[in-house]
């Protein structure tokens, strides 16, 4: 792994990294990259899983009921059936902003 | 002993104990000492507007990265210190609503990432045991505050083991709920595949009340469902024996040494067939400390005098546990922290350039090392080609782990593991290198990736210590899991650090 593959990365994810940093960082990361490429040896191991683990497929989520929608209504509805409704959050959102005027968020001037 | 007395004493208990173990970040001392009284002095029909339901008045620690309205919520994080919730998670709401009163916001690693608590960027978290040694983590500031009486049980998340093996560490409760059995509305999402919100608590009875009363289907998550009408009960054994059941139990020494064997001799991310320190490395870290070996012994001898029977198992799978565990959580983590920009969340730097100078400005100052490391890790495993090597055969791993334990649990009515291969552990020297704590998430964090419940409770004390053992069960089965765990307690009563006292009934 080359030093530059990680600045990369950080590029990638925002995190400005700088030179230091990316030394400090290097071997943590470069240890947890082989420690993850020792799962190649899954690809073989039919010990393991009792099949090839390429012929499985990919699990994302344990358990998927799919698709359940919330009621589709503003959160200043109390038909809100839930014991913790987001009765009137807009508001309590909006007055916690650290400048409002008129239900608008006041935010720094950008040139 | 009259109620004034009583509270003063209760006060005072809390000051010294907080002064040594350091566990609430934020934390209403009125609320918790208020109670104490109530607690201690609760009669049967006891009523008052705030003491209805089977948690009446009994405060709880909630982990900081769940929402209490009003209460901080920072994740143990500078980057989002100062930020205050608008709203109460779900989970907290359900047991307010039995009488339960949240009394503070309790420490933690950086979002979840670490099993020490010392990745805070607030302040470290002593273990009540040996102030020199860590609480576990990441929900070490729940365990340590129920390990010390502060309250009787708190809440934690549960990622990869970070409630059991706190829990472990400090010899209470750790209960980490099937995946989807308690709403995650409220919880700070680090790897929203894996992750519960999971209960630390004084007794095993206590962890059941707590567990029974925030489980269940919830509108605002769809990823919430209702146990299933064949599920274990959950109703109290009220000091029946529980029912003898058949117990899987797993060898760790197999498990290492199938570990050793497996993953030596693999190339390295870029094809060079370095010298597999990783390998050597994660096999030494899954070797069980003698003492906990010891109490692993001691646990099992101890379930089969109680008529379990106990069955030799085997999970073949387990092995590349830990590589996809880190791979998937990684992954999600780089993509559910993406939020968190100085714009939709957290502080942001006085002055920037840009936009793009301001998103890494407020990231680059508000991260801790560990979770800059795993946001890193998390965006490499998703770039364009790197995919398949990583994530993609991670989730086929995943699979194959869901399908082994799925076997293994046809035949068995659950899965006896240790936690966590060492106790509590030292700080500098004396403590475990940041990859050799990864690595030894061996045992916990394939509950995770199956989806399973998993209960880890305290089986005795080695060397001053604190160890104990965690069941695996069937989906929704906590039930089970929790007869077996009681009736072990009943026979076996939890050990408590020096200068206990218990204040809740």
């Amino acid at each position: 792994m080359v030093r530059e593959e990680l600045q990369a990365t950080a590029g990638l994810a925002h995190l400005d990294l700088s030179e230091d940093e990316a030394a400090a960082a290097l071997p943590a990361f470069e240890l947890m990259l082989e420690y993850f490429a020792a799962m190649k040896a899954a690809d073989e191991d039919e010990g393991a899983f009792g099949v090839p683990v390429l012929d499985l497929p990919p699990t994302t989520q344990a358990f998927s009921a799919g698709n359940r929608l919330r009621f589709d209504a503003t959160a200043n509805n109390s038909n809100n059936t839930n014991s913790n409704p987001l009765y009137n959050l807009a508001n309590e959102l909006l007055n916690r902003s650290p400048e409002s005027e008129n239900r608008f968020v006041v935010i720094p001037n950008v040139l | 002993m009259s109620r004034t007395v009583l509270q003063d004493g209760f006060s005072a208990y809390l000051d010294a104990w907080e002064a040594r173990i350091g566990s609430f970040l934020e934390k209403d001392a009125e609320t918790i000492a208020g109670s104490a009284v109530l607690g201690a002095d609760r009669e049967p029909g006891y009523a008052s507007d705030s003491t209805k339901g089977v948690l009446r008045g009994l405060p709880f620690g909630v982990k900081d990265n769940i929402a209490v309205k009003d209460m901080r919520l920072s994740c143990g994080s500078r980057l989002l210190d100062g930020f205050r919730s608008p709203y109460s998670a779900t989970a907290v709401a359900r047991l307010a609503a039995v009488g339960a009163m949240p009394a503070g916001k309790t420490n933690m690693d950086e979002f979840g990432m670490g099993s020490s608590t010392d990745n805070s960027a607030f302040m470290r978290t002593n273990n009540p045991w040996d102030v020199e040694r860590v609480a576990g983590g990441s929900s070490g500031g729940s365990a340590a505050a129920v390990a010390a009486g502060l309250v009787p049980f708190a809440l934690g998340s549960d990622t990869g083991g970070s409630v059991r093996q706190p829990a472990n560490f400090c010899g209470v409760v750790g209960l980490k709920p099937t995946y989807g059995a308690v709403s995650r509305f409220g919880l700070v999402a680090y790897a929203s595949s894996l992750e519960t919100i999971g209960v630390l608590a004084d007794s095993v009875a206590r962890a059941r009340t707590v567990f029974a009363a925030m489980r269940g289907a919830d509108p605002l998550d769809q990823t919430s469902f209702d146990a299933p009408a064949d599920a274990p009960s959950l109703l109290p054994l009220g000091g029946k024996p529980a029912e003898p059941r058949a117990i899987g139990v797993l060898s760790p020494s197999a498990v290492a040494k199938a570990l050793a064997s497996t993953l030596s001799g693999q190339a390295g991310p870029a094809g060079n067939g370095g010298p597999d320190e990783a390998a050597r490395e994660a096999s030494a870290a899954a070797m069980l400390e003698p003492e906990v070996a010891l109490g692993f012994e001691a646990a099992k001898e101890g379930l089969r005098a109680l008529g379990h029977r106990l069955v030799d198992v085997e999970l073949p799978s387990l092995k590349y546990g830990v590589p996809a565990y880190y791979t998937i959580a990684t992954a999600e983590a780089s993509a559910n922290l993406a939020r968190f920009d100085g714009i939709r969340y957290g502080n942001r730097p006085a002055y920037a350039e840009n936009p793009d100078g301001l998103i890494d400005g407020a990231r680059g100052s508000g991260f801790g090392d560990e979770v800059k490391l795993r946001i890193l890790l998390g965006t490499f495993v998703l770039r364009s080609g790197f995919q398949d090597r990583y994530y993609l055969r991670a989730q086929r791993i995943r699979t194959g782990i869901r399908l082994d334990f799925n076997r293994v649990l046809a035949g068995v009515d659950a899965v006896l593991m240790p936690v966590f291969p060492t106790r509590a552990f030292g700080r500098g020297e004396r403590g475990l290198s940041p990859f050799a704590q990864k690595a030894a998430d061996l045992f916990t964090c394939c509950a995770n990736l199956a989806g399973l419940p998993a209960l880890a409770f305290p089986t005795g004390v080695e060397g001053g210590l604190p160890v104990g053992v965690q069941l695996v069960g069937k989906a929704f089965g906590e039930g089970l899991l929790l007869d077996v765990a009681e009736g072990y307690e009943a026979a076996h009563p939890i050990a408590r650090p020096a200068g206990y006292r218990a204040f809740w009934g």
